[in-house]
């Protein structure tokens, strides 16, 4: 009997669909070429920060999907993921739009093809204001067409179905009650979207397309060849279409709040940590401009991760690592001023200091089982994660957005105090 | 069991006995309504937070708002009597349901069949206006129904 082979095609075929809800895991599985195969279900734990009794028994190629943020479900063949899910049912305004971007990133730097299912609009209802439909940011489909040319992997985007276009009047939207959106009526696919609609019936046909590719070339081969899919190729043509189609420019948010500066101005900024024994490192200084993100709020999570990440491919990056970026890539938290004649930044802020991120990293940290003194310390439960821990740090122990963060700045600024990579 | 097969059960149960879904929720799903507590609450030094019911299902002028879990857990006995009794949640339950005309609202709890803590579950019925149980072949037993809801 032939076996897996990377780069062969592929022999038995073992599928296991790893699912945030089982709604969603029955729904992809009946609706497409799975449910012709043999497949295990199991549910997906999402990190050791919020649920470190499960995570470390995820296995450790579905944890370097996890690194950043969880999608809904992976499906893998024979231990190689295949194809990951995102679906969202928020409005996606301005940042909104991005909030999950971090979760189809991270799928995509593994080469695992990423679906994003998001609403064309929403219907939002406020007390004393008549009812409207708040419609998607398109700046989110040049976003995943940016990642899609950077790894040559698919990232994508299918409306949520609504009755948006039908009643662009939401007072008399059919579907008032779930804020315009038409999900399926089937109570065993409960929260999932209507099947029926077409936009999803073109997510299935593309989650065929790469069932059917992979198990003709083996995942390694299969993967490469999915951006030379007829069903891949029409999805973007359609993704670029609705980017222009829908007005998309790139003075949208979140790049409405970024500014492009020369670095040299960041390295002023950053010498106030500078001293005879230490100097800023090669990583900063090897790129001439700096794009700055602004994010004048309180330190949070919630949109801003995701909106870090996509400003990353959609103005930064020029290969698959951090390291292959035009500009340095820096979040300031705070009201930023640029002092042209000093050629440096100020930064001042009532809502954020660095000690809320110190803050965030020290209650983390909470999770770490690194400091037992003893083995007997350690209660027998917590034995492979305290093992997971000591292979990977806190990578999975720390909460999302600080992870998010601290992966994609370069550097973090705060009016008190900053963070930043030598390397 | 689940909570979301428990939650699921419990809906396809309430649909086929004509029962309206207005909203529903199991972990994950990111698909329940949110209640707020009343204007007054928070001015009054109570500090109440957004409750997201596992389901909110009307018939016949009466509203009936789940809390459900995979196991009994006495915490949620407790949330569904304070819910029940406090009716501090009652003017966004009341805008959640406008269309309905709803004139009584009940509260209860859905949870998996299990012996071994049927006895806790006695104990605790007067919490609760209703509880129903989920069997492992997800078929449905009204456990507690003191007001006949059902």
């Amino acid at each position: 009997m032939m076996l897996c082979c990377r780069h062969n095609k592929v022999g038995i075929m073992n599928y296991r669909v790893w699912y945030s809800t089982e709604s969603i895991a029955d729904f992809i599985i009946d609706n497409t070429e799975l449910k012709n195969k043999t497949i295990t279900k199991k549910k997906m734990y999402e990190s050791d920060a919020n649920n470190s009794r499960h995570f470390h028994t995820m296995p450790d190629h579905i944890k370097k999907i996890l690194y950043l943020d969880a999608p809904d479900l992976i499906v893998e063949l024979n231990t190689e993921p295949i194809f990951s899910i995102e679906i969202s049912t928020e409005a996606g305004t301005g940042h909104n739009a991005f909030q999950r971007f971090a979760r189809l990133a991270a799928s995509v730097e593994n080469n695992v093809p990423a679906f994003y299912v998001y609403p064309e609009a929403v219907i939002i209802s406020r007390q004393g204001a008549p009812d409207r439909w708040d419609s998607i940011n398109p700046l989110v489909f040049k976003a995943l067409d940016d990642i899609m040319t950077l790894y040559a992997i698919p990232a994508l985007f299918y409306y949520f179905p609504s009755d948006y276009k039908k009643h662009p009047n939401p007072s008399v939207s059919s579907y008032k009650n779930s804020k315009g959106l038409i999900f399926d009526s089937n109570i065993k696919y409960a929260g999932c979207p209507d099947s029926s609609s077409q936009e999803i019936i073109s997510m299935f046909q593309a989650i065929n397309e790469i069932i059917s590719t992979i198990e003709n070339h083996g995942v390694i081969d299969g993967r490469s060849k999915l951006l030379q899919k007829r069903t891949i190729i029409g999805r973007r043509t359609l993704m670029q279409k609705e980017f222009i189609t829908k007005g998309g420019n790139t003075s949208m948010s979140p790049l409405s709040a970024t500014i492009i500066i020369p670095t040299e101005y960041i390295l002023n900024y950053l010498s106030q940590y500078e001293n005879s024994n230490y100097q800023i490192g090669e990583l900063l200084r090897s790129r001439k401009e700096s794009i700055i993100y602004k994010v004048d709020a309180a330190f949070r999570g919630d949109p801003y991760p995701g909106a870090l990440a996509a400003i990353d491919y959609l103005m930064c990056r020029e290969g698959k690592s951090f390291e292959e970026r035009k500009y340095n890539l820096i979040l300031a938290w705070g009201d930023l001023e640029i002092k042209e004649d000093d050629k440096i930044i100020l930064l001042s802020s009532k809502k954020s200091t660095v000690n809320d991120f110190i803050k965030s990293v020290k209650a983390s940290e909470n999770k770490n089982l690194l400091t037992a003194k003893k083995f007997n310390n350690i209660p027998h439960h917590e034995i492979p994660r305290y093992y997971m821990q000591v292979r990977y740090g806190s990578t999975y122990s720390k909460v999302k957005h600080i992870r998010v963060y601290s992966y994609f700045a370069d550097a973090i600024l705060f009016p008190d105090g900053a963070l930043w990579r030598d390397a | 069991m689940t909570e979301e097969q428990v939650t699921k059960a419990i809906l396809s149960w309430l649909k086929n006995n004509n029962w309206t879904i207005v909203a529903y929720d199991f972990p994950q799903s990111g698909t329940g309504k949110a209640l707020h507590p009343n204007k007054n609450i928070n001015q009054n030094n109570k500090t109440k937070g957004i409750i997201i019911p596992d389901i909110i299902a009307v018939r016949n002028s009466i509203c009936i708002v789940f809390e459900n879990k995979n196991r009994f857990v006495l915490d949620d006995f407790n949330k569904i009597n304070n819910f029940r009794t406090s009716n501090d949640y009652s003017e966004s339950l009341t805008e959640i349901t406008k269309q309905y005309s709803i004139h009584k609202y009940y509260f209860g709890i859905g949870l998996p069949h299990s012996s071994t803590t049927r006895k806790k579950i006695i104990i605790n019925t007067k919490l609760t206006d209703f509880i129903i149980e989920v069997n492992t072949n997800f078929t449905i037993m009204i456990f507690y129904d003191a007001i006949n809801v059902f």
